[in-house]
């Protein structure tokens, strides 16, 4: 009983729940990023659909559904079909080790508390950075498998951004690790909870980190792939309905990944602010909280900067975030040991 | 093993940024563009053919629908043409008011280049920012002449109507808080550094082949050539106004930006001194109610938003409409600078270039 | 201004027009001129007595710049008068066209601000079936100048694209609406109407619709024959 309850029960709840709630602040992002925005150019956003437009994300969804299945004829079918698959499923993936809390016995259900992240590897950070790596050839496939100028360049403005950008985040996340000595998600914030958060002494590492993370997702400034004044939608300007939906939610999932990460290594995951502890919010809220900010830094770089150019994109990626980023090892290497 | 390809790239009549219906052949090598052909035509209504066959007021109408963002200097050039060959002078009011609307076209339609320029190079905000102020000038032109965008303003001989009573308080308040708003744009863009990074040495031309190529405007002053048709050959009241002419020797696309935000600031304060300096009279002179103009022809420009619009106007003496009429549009002559400007750049520059040109396609295809 | 009736039905107008569009080879970039018109609307019968022409009146060239500039050109200048205070210059048509105006932009007219064609086979007292107006200004001096030359119909003038660069696009166009053809050039072909457009519709013989209709119609039995 307690075997089946453990290994097979409480695993498919959190996953559930995690699925749900990861679609679901998609719903809300999209929403969110409309309001803030219109905020911040003096207009409304969505009025319309239920209260203040609240409905709207679910209208939305509606109409994709409900939308026509196109396929440009000389398209290579399958790569067609599998390109949004691999773009959604690798972004899904990383949430299996996002620790949204310390533990948790779902309110006394449980005798024993269980972690609060669907499986806690002890190598969780590189396993997001593994598996993120493999969304790309969604988007490189459903570039070149429409068979259109656009997409075409699309993709391939976006293999090189994705590329070229990895390298620095990866080496910004090396600091905090370095800091920390683990690789686990729950280690590193656990590492933070005993001394301060590493955005203090990585403060450099994380500016890099945000930046390049922006552009992993393709987000303003950084959003050559779709930029839409140069490549009408860039890579999924032939995908319609669902198919384009699916590109849709893996950019927004993506959002929330890279939110999580920069939460647990650099704003110490689900503590609390120091100083703010007697308040006795939950973890959860904290953690969401703290993402939440991530997230709108994402929309407030959307409604303030103008887009870069493809070749200025990768000129700042080699030759400014890469050399800092090794700088920034070497020092948080010589101070650690 | 490898070879690489010429990339034929067709750009428009449908693409997000090229304002309307403009269609770019592109050849491009990677992201470079090797070769660029523009084809226009799509727009085309035969606005010279047809005002062959109206009446001169009928024609008016005609000229609302060439640069459709800034029907005013449209109008006001053409009713100006009629007057050259009619020889008739008009009261210093009609002349100080319809300077004073002109300028707000110009305000409206740098405004609007200003938001798609912004737009196309990835800066949203500044879009919506800068169609606020656009719709306070609409309102302004609707309250005048009852249209918004095809305005069909002023008559042969001074104005249509009397000015609204209500108009001059309305301006007052314009003229409080445009600076404001200028200066939000500019905070937004002028030293943002991608905004210079896209603009600064983009779409070069130089003094001597802007004028080779016949560009005019903010385009050809962008270059460093003082050239301004309401500085040169002064109409209307801008020979008794204090204000200044705009040039930028940058001759890139942040040297054109430039160019058109300080001619923004001017158009203020053009608009400020034609307010307080609005003379008191009648607003029109005694003109025939059905028009007829003496044999023969005159070539008359002025400066219109883009740059040199140009009416050649002949007459035959005998009928009540223009035997021919030519508009010599700044947008189509300007249009044949994208291509030396866009060779050896990147896409991306093309959109940055084409929004630089502020080219408008009513007045390419005519 | 009221168009004059015509005899023929609509129908038999496009007929005509595509009879007449068979004598040129189809697919050819610069069409041959046409020899005659042959819708062209039959000489108006007496009617009401002429009305009284208001004249513009020319004044004789009397500033300095003018001066000098008609002493540059010599006897090649072939009139030049002064109108609503604009200063034309009426010059021959001939092989040395471009050279002259390579002359005038030497002498300060280094901007060109326009090309434009008139149909002049219904005005009275012209010497020709075309005209071209050239619009020059001078950004130095300030000074505006118009350079007329008339044709016939039929008739071909040297392009002036390497004295001036701008001088494509406005070629283009004549050539597309007028049909006056560029000699001496590359790229003539039409710029604002469709490659395959029948006529060209500035020209005083057709009516405001007779070319899209002919268009249309051309396009329709395409479409027929297609099916």
């Amino acid at each position: 009983m307690d075997f089946t309850m453990i290994n097979i029960v409480i695993p498919t709840v959190k996953i559930l729940i995690v699925f749900t709630v990861v679609l679901l602040s998609v719903l809300v992002m999209t929403y969110a990023e409309r309001k803030v925005i219109a905020f911040m150019q003096v207009r409304l956003g969505p009025m319309r659909v239920g209260p203040w437009g609240l409905l709207q994300p679910i209208a939305d969804a509606l109409k994709l559904f409900s939308k026509e299945d196109i396929i440009p004829t000389m398209a290579d079918k399958w790569v067609y079909y599998l390109a949004p698959t691999l773009a959604i499923v690798p972004a899904l993936l990383t949430f299996l080790v996002v620790p949204f809390g310390d533990q948790t016995t779902f309110f006394g259900l449980l005798k024993h508390p269980t972690s609060m992240a669907i499986s806690d590897l002890n190598i969780g950070l590189l396993y997001i950075l593994a598996i993120s790596s493999v969304g790309i050839y969604g988007i490189l496939l459903g570039g070149w498998s429409s068979n259109s100028k656009y997409p075409l360049l699309g993709a391939l403005r976006s293999a090189a951004q994705i590329v070229s950008y990895e390298v620095p985040l990866t080496l910004a996340i090396i600091g905090p690790i370095l800091m920390a000595n683990t690789l686990s998600m729950k280690g590193i914030v656990e590492a933070q909870s005993k001394g301060m958060w590493f955005v203090i002494p990585q403060f450099f590492a994380f500016l890099i980190y945000t930046a390049c993370a922006v552009a992993e997702t393709n987000r303003a400034p950084y959003d050559l792939p779709e930029a839409e004044q140069e490549l009408v939608a860039g890579f999924h300007t032939e995908y319609s309905g669902m198919k384009f939906a699916f590109f849709y939610l893996a950019e927004y999932a993506n959002m929330i990944v890279v939110s999580a990460i920069a939460t647990v290594v650099f704003l110490g995951g689900w503590l609390p602010v120091p100083g703010l502890a007697f308040l006795h919010i939950p973890a959860i809220i904290w953690f969401a909280l703290k993402m939440g900010f991530f997230l709108f830094i994402f929309l407030w770089l959307r409604a303030t900067y103008p887009r870069y150019r493809y070749d200025q994109l990768m000129a700042i990626g080699w030759k400014f975030f890469i050399p800092v980023a090794l700088i920034n090892i070497f020092v948080t290497a010589l101070l650690v040991l | 093993m490898f070879k690489s390809e010429i990339i034929e790239l067709n750009m428009g009549p449908q693409h997000p940024s090229t304002h309307g219906v403009l269609r770019l052949k592109l050849k491009l090598d990677g992201e470079t563009i090797v070769g660029l052909e523009p084809e226009i035509g799509y727009l085309h209504r035969g606005v010279e053919k047809l005002a062959e066959s109206f009446t001169y007021l009928q024609a008016l109408n005609l000229t609302d629908r060439l640069d459709y963002v800034a029907s005013i200097s449209n109008n006001l050039g053409y009713i100006e043409t009629l007057e050259k060959l009619g020889g008739i002078e008009v009261p210093r009011k009609a002349k100080y008011f319809r300077t004073l609307m002109t300028e707000l076209g110009r305000l409206s339609s740098h405004l609007l280049w200003l938001a798609t320029h912004a737009l196309d190079i990835g800066a949203m905000t500044v879009f919506l920012y800068a169609f606020r102020e656009r719709e306070f000038i609409l309102d302004m032109f609707e309250m005048v002449t009852g249209g918004r965008l095809l305005t069909t303003a002023f008559r042969y001989g001074g104005l249509k109507d009397d000015i609204p009573k209500e108009l001059e308080q309305k301006i007052r308040d314009f003229i409080k808080i445009f600076p404001g708003r200028l200066a939000d744009y500019e905070a937004l863009l002028t030293k943002n550094r991608i905004w210079m990074k896209r603009t600064k040495q983009v779409g070069v031309i130089s003094a001597e082949d802007a004028i080779n190529l016949g560009l005019s405007g903010p385009v050809l002053r962008g270059s460093g050539v003082r050239f301004d048709v309401r500085k040169a050959e002064p109409y209307e009241a801008y020979g008794e106004l204090d204000w200044e002419m705009a040039v930028e020797d940058g001759c890139d696309t942040y040297a054109r930006y430039l160019v058109r935000l300080e001619e923004m600031r001017q158009s203020l304060r053009i608009v400020e001194q034609a307010l307080d300096g609005m003379p008191e009279g009648e607003f029109r002179t005694k003109a025939p109610k059905v028009l007829k103009l003496p044999k023969g022809e005159v070539y008359h420009c002025i400066e219109a938003p883009k740059g040199e619009l140009g009416y050649y106007l002949i007459s035959d003496g005998k009928g009540t409409g223009p035997y021919r009429l030519k508009v010599r549009g700044p947008s189509f002559v300007n249009l044949q600078g994208l291509k030396p400007m866009a060779v050896g750049h990147m896409v991306a520059d093309v959109v940055a270039i084409i929004g630089t040109l502020d080219v408008v396609l009513g007045e390419v295809d005519r | 201004m009221t168009e004059e009736k015509k005899p023929t039905t609509p129908d038999k107008q496009i007929d005509a027009l595509k009879a007449e569009m068979k004598k040129d080879e189809p697919g050819k970039t610069v069409s041959a001129p046409r020899a005659e018109g042959t819708v062209s609307a039959k000489p108006k019968p007496a009617g009401p007595p002429k009305p009284i022409i208001v004249e513009q009146a020319h004044d004789p060239v009397s500033e300095d710049w003018q001066k000098k500039i008609l002493d540059v050109l010599g006897d090649k200048a072939k009139d030049s008068y002064v109108a609503s205070g604009e200063f034309t210059i009426i010059l021959e048509n001939g092989s040395d066209f471009p050279g002259i105006m390579a002359l005038i932009h030497e002498n300060g007219f280094d901007y060109l601000s326009d090309i434009s064609s008139v149909d002049y086979s219904k005005y009275e007292g012209t010497p020709k079936h075309f005209g071209l107006s050239y619009h020059l200004y001078s950004v130095a001096d300030n000074h505006r100048i118009r350079v007329k030359v008339f044709l016939e119909d039929g008739e071909t003038i040297l392009s002036i694209m390497d004295v001036w660069a701008t001088a494509d696009f406005h070629e283009r166009e004549v050539f597309d609406l007028m049909g006056i053809v560029f000699t001496g050039r590359e790229g003539l072909r039409r710029i604002l109407l469709p490659e395959d457009w029948i006529g060209h519709p500035l020209r005083k013989e057709l009516s405001k619709n007779e070319g899209n209709a002919a268009y249309t119609a051309k396009l329709v039995k395409k479409a027929r024959e297609d099916a």
